[in-house]
């Protein structure tokens, strides 16, 4: 009995001694938080080129406000970029807090498919990354801008994505998602854009539309006001406005709509072997500022400036719409994975063929717009002598 | 390396609190099935330890079975 | 030896964290896709059945586990074969669950440490389990299964978030010949290893019918099972659960409420290694019961310990990659099918025949 007991004392406390290490140990120093990166592509010797944004920790026994400090190097691939970041900066990388990588458009064009694989495979990064293209000559530099609400940029970049609910001008995409639409039959991803503007005079980034792919690489752009169509039509739209112009009359005046939910449906018809799309839409808005003494709020200008705003909806998705068959090709509304999803047999006979359907679907778009309320407002303001 | 140490110190404890109570107890029969399994193990540790490959008998079973059923 | 004497809800949270122990690792829903759910009802009604073979079996030979019955319907050298032949089953299944479970440890935490190591621990806590005797394995898993449906349903709900429904449709899009050969991957592994309970029912204290107990056991697990595998494809979606090795992990990983409630998938790493560690301590269990049986020793506990070695050296030289554990899946249902079906079935065909010949005497 004694003797046991003896040994497996000694054994706990060896242990005890030795597993304390244990083999993947990582202290908090030797590591290099990373918030974010941004990955380009040096056209002339082909390496990929990436600037990680780390937090610095040397900043936190001062004040409490992050620093961040940016490390650039380069490889061959992006996992061979990222250790030669050890180069500059004796710490690992740690991307378990990473939640922003920003690509240019190069590396967009050439495929995605290196960047996605990093973010899969290692155990690390999140799959809740937000993935952002850059429209300047490059992707680093958007990280070295001005920032506005905190230091660490690529935490900003995360702030502004949540704040667009209220925008709606930018499509929100994390990495998974952005996996199954590439993966998925009948749709095309997409992925927000990041641009440079300036603010005071200096210089910081802000969101700049929708970066449009085509399978795994870039296909073009959409315009912060064409991406509000492009989400009215992916029915992701929880807030933002509508401005309405009407040119006609008088003078031209324009009435602001907030949109204060939106559902949209999509339908396929298919009729004598003639496929067409049905999308209808059915938003709850409030007239939220009008620059006119026109009457828009009591019955008749309701009816009137229903009609505007359901026109102007109208005309705008089939103007984006048409875009994405023509300029892009890319049917990054999902109306093919629609038909997979509702009309699976359907699905199986014209799916081979979607990439020449596409282009030349006909859409029907019905817009459905009815106005809550008006803001404290009863009557427009009225402008006496 | 680093197997052998840990996994000795692993045996030597569990002959401590298993083997040596069977020897003084006279129970022979179980004190040589003991041995000899642990003994088995053991080799087959160091092996592992010292670098030795050792077929593993699940890739036997999966030819036998995709020959049976013809998969 | 002592009797040692369980309840019927020890015995069922057993079970239940049994089938449930590593499904979630290995059991892995690339093939299944968006159909999962189906074939998951399919299986449960297909292994209706088995346990009903398994109920009769233990009916007709009341206090008796399927390692006694063996030997009292084939005779003592038959017998001894079948016995020797379902030991080494549960030997090469507790083996593989090590496996997993220090594969799965290997992959999602630490990739540095060596497998062995981890294979170790459990050992020695597995040794410790199986000789403080079954009613501890028992009384251990009835305080951890209410834990784990805890995190389970609750990591669930905090998904709500990220439910994107669509990701069901369509239904049955390829037909239903992939939905039935998944179901029977489902039937073998998990619920058909049920089986390996057979071997312990002596030690319930109740003489509830083992039918409907093996039922309510498969319904719970099947259950539970269901839910994650929905949750894993409302939230991932078809193309990510057939690229990714561990979808529950993942489906976790995604949870982030309000900034502070983030990362929390540790805590499902933690349920899969308790659940993991109540598989192999049955198997361990079962295995030295086996094996003291075949060479007739008084306590299986004596003997748990170099067989706990064995199952160790097994699990690290059983598979050389990730891949090759993953790959021994396909091929799993038909190795299986003895175990589970054939024999038990030879078993009480076989008792019928001697019982109608007046060859066996029952008790009643």
């Amino acid at each position: 009995m004694n003797k046991s007991f003896i040994l497996l004392f000694v054994i706990i406390i060896t242990s005890t001694f030795l597993l304390t290490g244990c083999w993947n140990y990582n202290e908090v120093e030797k590591l290099a938080i990373v918030s974010g990166v941004a990955i380009d592509k040096n056209e002339k010797d082909n390496k990929f080129e990436l600037t990680a944004e780390v937090i610095d920790l040397k900043s936190t026994q001062v004040g409490g406000r992050f620093n961040s400090q940016r490390i650039q190097s380069d490889g061959d691939t992006i996992l061979d970029a990222i250790r030669n970041m050890i180069k500059i900066s004796a710490k690992k990388l740690y991307w378990s807090h990473a939640t922003t990588f920003i690509l240019s458009e190069n590396v967009a064009k050439e495929g995605i498919l290196p960047v996605l694989d990093f973010i899969a495979r290692d155990k690390e990064p999140r799959l809740s990354i937000n993935i952002f293209v850059s429209k300047e000559k490059t992707a680093a530099e958007l990280l070295s801008q001005q920032s506005i609400s905190t230091e660490i940029r690529s935490f900003e970049m995360d702030y502004m994505l949540l704040a667009n609910d209220s925008l709606s001008k930018v499509p929100e995409v994390q990495v998974y998602e952005f996996m199954n639409d590439l993966s998925n039959q009948g749709i095309s991803p997409v992925l927000p854009t990041l641009e440079i503007t300036l603010n005071e005079g200096k210089r910081t980034a802000e969101l700049g539309g929708t970066a449009v792919f085509k399978k795994d690489k870039l296909a073009g752009f959409l315009t912060l006001e064409d991406t509000k169509f492009l989400l009215f039509v992916k029915d992701k739209i929880k807030g933002g406005l509508l401005i309405v112009n009407d040119k006609e009359g008088e003078s031209p005046h324009v009435v602001t709509l907030e949109i204060f939910k939106n559902k949209t449906k999509i339908i396929p018809n298919y009729s004598n072997g003639q496929l067409s799309i049905d999308i209808r839409t059915r938003t709850d808005v409030s007239i939220a500022e009008e620059d006119t003494t026109k009457n828009y709020i009591d019955e008749k200008g309701r009816a009137e400036l229903r009609k505007k705003a359901e026109k102007y909806l109208e005309r705008n998705i089939e103007r984006v719409i048409k875009q994405a068959q023509q300029e892009f090709d890319s049917d990054i509304f999902g109306f093919g994975n629609t038909i997979m999803r509702k009309r699976p047999d359907l699905w199986k006979e014209i799916g081979k063929q979607w990439g020449s359907i596409f282009p030349e679907l006909k859409i029907n778009v019905d817009a459905d717009i009815h106005i809550k309320s008006s803001g404290h407002i009863l009557k427009p303001i009225q402008v006496g002598d | 390396m680093a197997i052998i140490i840990f996994y000795s110190l692993f045996y030597l404890t569990f002959i401590f609190i298993d083997l040596i109570p069977i020897y003084k107890n006279k129970q022979r029969k179980l004190f040589w099935i003991y041995l000899i399994m642990t003994l088995f193990s053991y080799t087959i540790i160091i092996l592992i330890g010292v670098g030795v490959r050792i077929p593993s008998p699940a890739l036997i079973i999966k030819d036998v079975i995709t020959s049976i059923f013809q998969l | 030896m002592n009797k040692e004497i369980i309840s019927t809800r020890q015995y069922i949270s057993m079970i239940v964290m049994f089938i449930v122990g590593t499904t979630f690792v290995v059991g892995g829903q690339h093939k299944i896709k968006q159909d999962a759910w189906i074939a998951i009802l399919v299986a449960l009604i297909m292994s209706l059945p088995l346990i009903f073979i398994y109920g009769r079996l233990l009916r007709l030979f009341p206090n008796k586990n399927l390692f006694d019955i063996f030997e009292k319907v084939f005779g003592k050298v038959v017998g001894k074969i079948t016995i020797l032949i379902y030991t080494f089953y549960f030997f090469h299944l507790g083996s593989l669950v090590i496996r997993n479970i220090t594969e799965f440890v290997q992959v999602v935490s630490f990739p540095e440490t060596p497998q062995f190591f981890v294979a170790l621990f459990l050992g020695i806590l597995s040794i410790y389990m199986v000789k403080s005797g079954t009613e501890v394995l028992g009384r251990w898993t009835e305080f951890f299964l209410p834990f784990i449906l805890f995190v389970l349903m609750v990591t669930i709900l905090l998904s709500g978030t990220k439910f994107n429904f669509s990701n069901l449709q369509p239904i049955l899009y390829n037909g239903w010949k992939p939905v039935i050969s998944n179901a029977f991957s489902i039937f073998f592994f998990p619920l058909g290893e049920i089986v390996i309970f057979t071997f312990l029912f002596d030690s319930l204290k109740s003489k509830n019918s083992a039918f409907k107990i093996y039922l309510l056991s498969l319904v719970i697990s099947s259950a539970i099972i269901l839910i994650v595998y929905i949750r894993n494809i409302l939230v991932l979606g078809i193309p990510n659960l057939s690229q990714i090795y561990f979808p529950a992990y993942y489906s976790v990983s995604l949870i982030n409420i309000g900034e502070f409630i983030q990362r929390i998938e540790i805590i499902i790493s933690i349920v899969f290694m308790l659940s993991g560690f109540a598989k192999i301590s049955v198997c361990l269990l079962t295995t030295s019961i086996g094996v003291s049986k075949l060479f007739k020793l008084p306590d299986y506990k004596q003997i748990c310990a170099p067989i706990s070695f064995l199952m160790i050296n097994l699990s690290i030289i059983i598979y050389s990659s990730t891949m090759e554990m993953f790959e021994w899946l396909e091929i799993y249902e038909y190795y299986a099918l003895p175990f589970q079906i054939v024999l038990p079935l030879i078993a009480l065909i076989t008792a019928r025949i001697r019982i109608w010949s007046g060859n066996l005497k029952v008790e009643s």
